[in-house]
C-alpha cells in the first residue's frame, strides 16, 4: 500500500502550510501561468505555495496585492486556477 | 396575430458527458463565488463557450447561460446525447451548429410547445422562425424565468411543488385566460420586477437558488454575471434529486455548525467553506472545494478512518485520529462500515455498487446491487448464481445514435444486428415482415423487408401514411385491420401521395392501396384514387360488415375545403351521403361499443367557424343534441361527455362516457379497470371520484355522491390502480402529479380506510400480474408488495438477470432506455442509455404481430383501462 505521510500530522489535512517563507507572487505572473504546467515547473516559476492540500491537488498562493490565487492539479499538472478578488 | 409562448429555451437533458477537455484560462472570480465556481469547474460543468473567458465577474450571454444550464442538466439527468434530431431545432435561425442550443430547442419542441406561432386569416396556426439571440446578455429576472421554466419542465420536484399564483378567467368571447398574479416579493426593488418574472424570482429566492444583490435588492434588470449564473446553477446541480448532495451544502457556516455525529463519537462540523472531523481535541479539516462528502467509521481493530470523496472521481482514505492520508482509491464512495468502503459505479443516481477494504484493495468491483453485495458479504464474497432464461423474442428499433438505422436485439439484450442502413421510423411487424418508413432519399415512403434485413421492397411510390402511423390501419393489438375478416385473407391499406405533394398532409393523399401477399411477395391493389383521409376510421355497420370510412381528396382539388364521406370494404367504394359536406370528422366510441362520428361542416370564412358541428351515426344520421361548449352529446336519451384520460404512454385520448345530468358539479366517478356491474364490488365503484374542477381524488362511501372527502392531491384517474378490494393511489402533495415527490396510499374499498404506504415516491409502475408496485424515488428503486403492503429496496444490477418482458423506461426528462425487470424487480438494461432507441417494437417468439413494449415511466403508471363517470 502506498502511503503519503506528511510531517504535521495533527494539523494534517488540507490547509497545512507548505513553506513558511513562501513569497507572494504578482497577479500578472500568476495569470501568465499556462494551465497544464507540471507542479515542479509551477514551483520553479512561482516558488512554493503558501498552503497546499494533503492530497496535493490544491495549492494556494498569496498575491502581492493581498489577494489569493488557487491552483488545482490533476495528474500532477495544473488543471485550473483562480485569482480570487 | 402573433403569439409568443415564452421566450426561448428549455434546456433539458441529454448528453452523457457535458464538458470535454478544452483549453481554459486562469480566471478571475469574486471571493464570495470562489467555492461555487471552483467546485462547478471540478465537476466538469464549465462549457466550451467559457473556455476563452478569463473574468467570471463579467456578464454572461444568453447563449453561455443556456450552455451552462444544459451542462448541469446533462450531468444531473444523465441523458443520452443523441436526443437531438435536426427537425426539432430547424425553426431557429441563429443557433448554427451549437449543440447546446440545439439541445435546448430540441427539448423545448419535444415537449410539445412552439416558440412563436402565427395564425392566418383562416385561424390556422403555423410555426414561424424564431431567434435565440445567444450573444445578448441576460437579465437576472430573465435568468430566473429561464431556470424556473426549465426546472419545471424536467420535473425538478422542488420547483414543481411550488405554487403558481394564477387563476383562469374568461374573456367576453368565453375564451379561457390564464391570469397570473404577482406574488408578494420582499425585495426593496420588488416593483422593478416584471410581472412575467415575479413568480420565478419569488420561487427561486424562496428556494434559496437565487439571492439578492445586497441591501435587499434583487436588481431584476441588471445583467447576470458568469459567476452569479454559475452560483445559481451549482445550487440547482447539487439539489437535483438524482445528484448526491455534498455534505453541508445547505449550511451557512459563518459560525461553526454540526453537520452530523457518527456512532464512534466523531462529529462533522462546518465553518466557512471547510468541513472538520473532530474528536477529543483533534480536528481534521477538509476543504469543500476539494471534498464533497466525508464518511467516518471505526473498524473492528479499533482504527478510525475518514473516507473523503473528492470531486475528481476518487476517495481519499485518512487516518481520522492523525489526519494522515493513507491511500486514494479510484472510486466514488456510497457509505462505509467497520469492514468496507462501499463504492459506486457512478457518482450519482441509480447505479451499481462494489467494495474496497481500508487498505485500498478492491474486494468486489462496482457492478452489483446492494442486495447482491449483502449476499456476497454473507457468503464469503462468492458471486450469486443466476439462472437465465432463453430470449423470448426480438426487439426492433431505430438507433438515433447511429443515424436512425434499424437494429434488432434479442430480449436478453444480446445478438444485436443492424438490419437496415436507412434512417427508419414507424416500424411495425406483421406476419413475418417488417414495415417501416425512411428519411432521406425516398423520404416518407413505405418499405417492407424480412426480419433479417433481406428482401427489401418499396411499397409506396410517394410519401404515405400507413400501417403504424396514427394507428389507424391496425387493430389495437397491432395487427392490421381488414375490412372483412371473413375473407380470412388479412390485408393492409396504405395511403400513397405518389408525388402529389412534397409535404403530404391529411388533405393531400390520393391513392388508397390494399396490400396482399402471395408466396411471400407483396402485391398492392388500388382501391381508390380519391382518398383524402389521414384519419380513416374502421367501423362495422348494422349488419356487422366492416368498412373503412374516409373523405374524398377533392376538397383540395376544388379548393372548397370540404368533402363527402365515403367508405370501402376493400373492394367496393361508395359514398355514404352526398348531401352532407364534411370538413373534418373523427370517431366517437361510446361505452356500449358503438361508433359515432363527430362531424364538422365546411369552414365559413365570414363567420370564421364551421357551418355545423354535430354527432352522427355511421350513415350520417343526426344524433339529437350536442353542446359544443361542454363537449356533451345526447345519444338515445343518454347524455355523454368527452373525458380526456392518460393512455399510459404519454398520450391522451378522449372517451365518451355517460353522465348524469342531475349533478351540476364537475365530479366524475372513477371506474377502476376490471370492475363491472356484476362484480361484487360494483357498489364500490361509487367510492372514488376525480374532481375535474378542483383536481384530486375524492372518496365517498355514499353511492349517491354525498359525504365527499378529499383524499389525494394532484392525482388523476390514471394514477389509480385496483388490487382486490384496495385502490392504490399516488398523492404528490399538492404538486403536479408528474414526477413530484409524493406518497402512495391504499384505500380499502369496503371500509374506506386510507393508509399511507410509502413516502418519497418519484414515480410508480404497477405490475398487476404479480401485485407489485415498482417505485422510483429519484435516487433508488423500491418495490411495494401489495399483499403485505411492505416496501423493500431494489437496485439495478448492471445487466444481470436479464429476463422478463422488455419495458421502456421513460424518465421524467424524456430519456428512454430499453430495459426489463428481473424476478426481484431490478431494472436490467437491455439497451443502455448510450443507445438512443426510437420506434421500438417487441415481437415475441411465435407471434405474427408486434406487441407494445410496456412503459415504465416517471410520468405515467401502467394503468390501462380507467374510465370516468360523472356521479349523481
Amino acid at each position: 500500500m502506498k502511503r503519503k505521510i506528511f510531517a504535521a500530522l495533527l494539523i494534517a489535512a488540507l490547509a497545512a502550510p507548505a513553506a513558511a517563507y513562501a513569497a507572494p507572487v504578482s497577479e500578472g505572473e500568476f495569470a501568465a501561468l499556462p494551465l497544464g504546467t507540471s507542479k515542479s515547473d509551477v514551483h520553479a516559476s512561482l516558488g512554493n505555495p503558501e498552503t497546499a492540500s494533503v492530497n496535493g491537488v490544491k495549492e494556494v498562493y498569496r498575491l502581492t496585492d493581498g489577494g489569493k490565487a488557487v491552483l488545482i492539479y490533476s495528474g500532477g499538472h495544473t488543471y485550473f486556477g483562480f485569482i480570487v478578488h | 396575430m402573433k403569439k409568443k409562448i415564452i421566450s426561448i429555451i428549455l434546456c433539458a437533458a441529454m448528453l452523457a458527458s457535458a464538458a470535454s477537455a478544452f483549453a481554459r484560462e486562469i480566471v478571475h472570480v469574486s471571493d464570495w463565488a470562489y467555492n461555487d465556481v471552483s467546485v462547478f469547474t471540478s465537476e466538469d460543468l464549465i462549457t466550451e463557450g467559457l473556455a476563452d473567458v478569463s473574468d467570471y465577474r463579467q456578464n454572461i450571454t444568453r447563449g453561455q447561460f443556456i450552455e451552462l444550464m444544459c451542462s448541469v442538466l446533462i450531468k444531473t439527468t444523465q441523458i443520452n446525447k443523441n436526443y437531438v434530431h435536426p427537425s426539432w431545432y430547424s425553426y431557429f435561425e441563429d443557433i448554427g451548429d451549437n449543440y447546446y442550443y440545439q439541445l435546448a430547442i430540441a427539448n423545448y419542441l419535444v415537449n410539445g410547445e412552439t416558440l412563436e406561432t402565427e395564425t392566418d386569416e383562416y385561424g390556422r396556426e403555423s410555426v414561424t422562425r424564431a431567434r435565440l439571440r445567444p450573444d445578448e446578455p441576460i437579465t437576472r429576472q430573465d435568468a430566473a424565468v429561464l431556470a424556473l421554466t426549465t426546472l419545471s419542465r424536467i420535473n425538478f420536484f422542488r420547483v414543481q411543488n411550488y405554487p403558481v399564483y394564477s387563476e383562469t378567467e374568461f374573456d367576453a368571447d368565453g375564451v379561457a385566460l390564464e391570469i397570473q398574479y404577482k406574488p408578494k416579493l420582499t425585495y426593496d426593488d420588488a416593483d422593478s420586477v416584471a410581472d412575467y418574472a415575479a413568480h420565478a424570482v419569488y420561487a427561486l429566492s424562496d428556494l434559496g437558488l437565487m439571492q439578492g444583490m445586497g441591501k435587499n435588492n434583487f436588481e431584476p434588470l441588471g445583467n447576470i454575471t458568469i459567476e452569479q449564473a454559475i452560483s445559481l446553477l451549482y445550487r440547482i446541480y447539487r439539489t437535483y434529486p438524482h445528484t448526491d448532495d455534498p455534505d453541508g451544502t445547505g449550511i451557512t457556516a459563518d459560525t461553526e455548525k454540526t453537520i452530523k455525529t457518527y456512532e464512534n463519537g466523531y462529529t462533522e462540523t462546518k465553518l466557512g467553506e471547510t468541513l472538520y472531523l473532530k474528536k477529543d481535541g483533534v480536528s481534521i479539516p477538509f476543504d469543500t472545494d476539494i471534498y464533497s462528502n466525508i464518511y467516518c467509521s471505526t473498524t473492528s481493530d479499533g482504527n478510525v478512518y475518514a473516507a473523503a470523496q473528492t470531486y475528481s472521481d476518487t476517495t481519499d482514505i485518512y487516518n481520522a485520529a492523525t489526519g494522515e492520508l493513507l491511500v486514494t482509491i479510484p472510486a466514488y464512495t456510497y457509505m462505509t462500515d467497520a469492514n468496507y468502503i462501499y463504492t459506486k459505479a457512478a457518482k450519482s443516481g441509480k447505479t451499481a455498487f462494489g467494495l474496497y477494504d481500508y487498505s485500498g484493495k478492491e474486494v468486489i468491483p462496482a457492478k452489483y446491487s446492494l442486495s447482491e453485495i449483502d449476499y456476497m458479504i454473507k457468503n464469503g464474497l462468492k458471486e450469486p448464481e443466476y439462472s437465465r432464461r432463453a430470449p423470448d423474442g426480438w426487439i426492433y428499433y431505430a438507433d438515433w445514435s447511429d443515424g436512425g438505422h434499424m437494429y434488432k436485439v434479442d430480449s436478453n439484450g444480446e445478438n444485436k444486428q443492424k438490419i437496415s442502413d436507412e434512417d427508419c421510423y414507424d416500424i411495425s411487424y406483421y406476419n413475418g415482415r417488417l414495415y417501416y418508413y425512411i428519411r432521406g432519399k425516398d423520404e416518407g415512403c413505405l418499405f417492407t423487408m424480412l426480419p433479417d434485413g433481406s428482401d427489401v421492397t418499396k411499397l409506396s411510390d410517394g410519401k404515405c401514411y400507413g400501417i403504424s402511423s396514427a394507428n389507424f390501419l391496425t387493430y389495437e393489438d397491432g395487427s392490421p385491420l381488414s375490412a372483412d375478416d371473413t375473407q380470412n385473407k388479412p390485408y393492409m391499406f396504405f395511403l400513397d401521395s405518389v408525388g402529389n405533394d412534397d409535404s403530404p398532409s391529411m388533405f393531400t393523399y390520393r391513392f388508397l392501396y390494399r396490400l396482399t401477399y402471395e408466396n411471400g411477395k407483396a402485391h398492392k391493389e388500388l382501391v381508390t384514387d380519391d382518398c383524402g383521409s389521414y384519419n380513416m376510421v374502421a367501423a362495422k355497420d348494422k349488419s356487422e360488415k366492416s368498412w373503412f370510412y374516409f373523405t374524398s381528396a377533392k376538397m383540395m382539388t376544388d379548393n372548397s375545403s370540404e368533402s363527402y364521406l365515403y367508405r370501402t370494404d376493400g373492394d367496393v367504394v361508395e359514398c355514404v351521403n352526398d348531401k352532407v359536406k364534411i370538413n373534418y370528422f373523427f370517431p366517437i366510441t361510446t361505452t356500449d361499443g358503438r361508433t359515432l362520428f363527430h362531424i364538422e361542416g365546411p369552414y365559413n370564412e365570414e363567420t370564421k367557424s364551421h357551418e355545423y358541428d354535430y354527432v352522427a351515426d355511421l350513415d350520417l344520421n343526426y344524433i339529437e343534441e350536442y353542446d359544443d361548449e361542454k363537449w356533451e352529446y345526447t345519444v338515445d336519451g343518454i347524455k355523454v361527455k368527452n373525458v380526456w384520460t392518460s393512455n399510459g404512454d404519454g398520450s391522451q385520448s378522449g372517451r365518451y362516457v355517460p353522465i348524469d345530468p342531475s349533478d351540476n358539479e364537475e365530479f366524475y366517478k372513477g371506474e377502476i379497470s376490471g370492475a363491472t356491474k356484476d362484480d361484487s364490488l360494483s357498489d364500490d365503484m361509487y367510492s372514488v371520484y376525480y374532481d375535474n374542477k378542483n383536481g384530486g381524488m375524492f372518496y365517498t362511501s355514499d353511492p349517491e355522491g354525498g359525504e365527499r372527502h378529499q383524499l389525494l392531491h394532484g392525482t388523476s384517474l390514471s394514477d389509480v390502480q385496483r388490487f382486490g378490494n384496495k385502490l392504490y393511489c399516488f398523492d404528490n402533495h399538492d404538486g403536479d402529479s408528474l414526477g413530484s415527490e409524493g406518497t402512495i396510499y391504499s384505500i380499502d374499498m369496503d371500509t374506506g380506510e386510507t393508509k399511507a404506504i410509502c413516502d418519497g415516491v418519484y414515480s410508480t409502475s404497477y405490475a398487476t400480474d404479480s401485485a407489485i408496485v415498482y417505485i422510483d424515488t429519484g435516487l433508488n428503486y423500491r418495490r411495494l408488495d401489495i399483499n403485505t403492503d411492505t416496501v423493500s429496496e431494489v437496485y439495478p444490477n448492471s445487466g444481470k438477470n436479464r429476463y422478463g418482458k422488455p419495458i421502456e423506461f421513460w424518465a421524467p426528462n424524456g430519456a428512454r432506455n430499453l430495459t426489463k425487470l428481473d424476478e426481484d424487480g431490478n431494472l436490467c438494461d437491455i439497451l443502455t442509455d448510450d443507445v438512443y432507441v426510437r420506434y421500438m417494437i417487441y415481437v415475441p417468439n411465435g407471434s405474427n404481430t408486434e406487441v407494445d413494449i410496456d412503459r415504465y415511466g416517471a410520468k405515467y403508471i401502467a394503468v390501462s383501462d380507467v374510465k370516468a363517470y360523472r356521479v349523481g
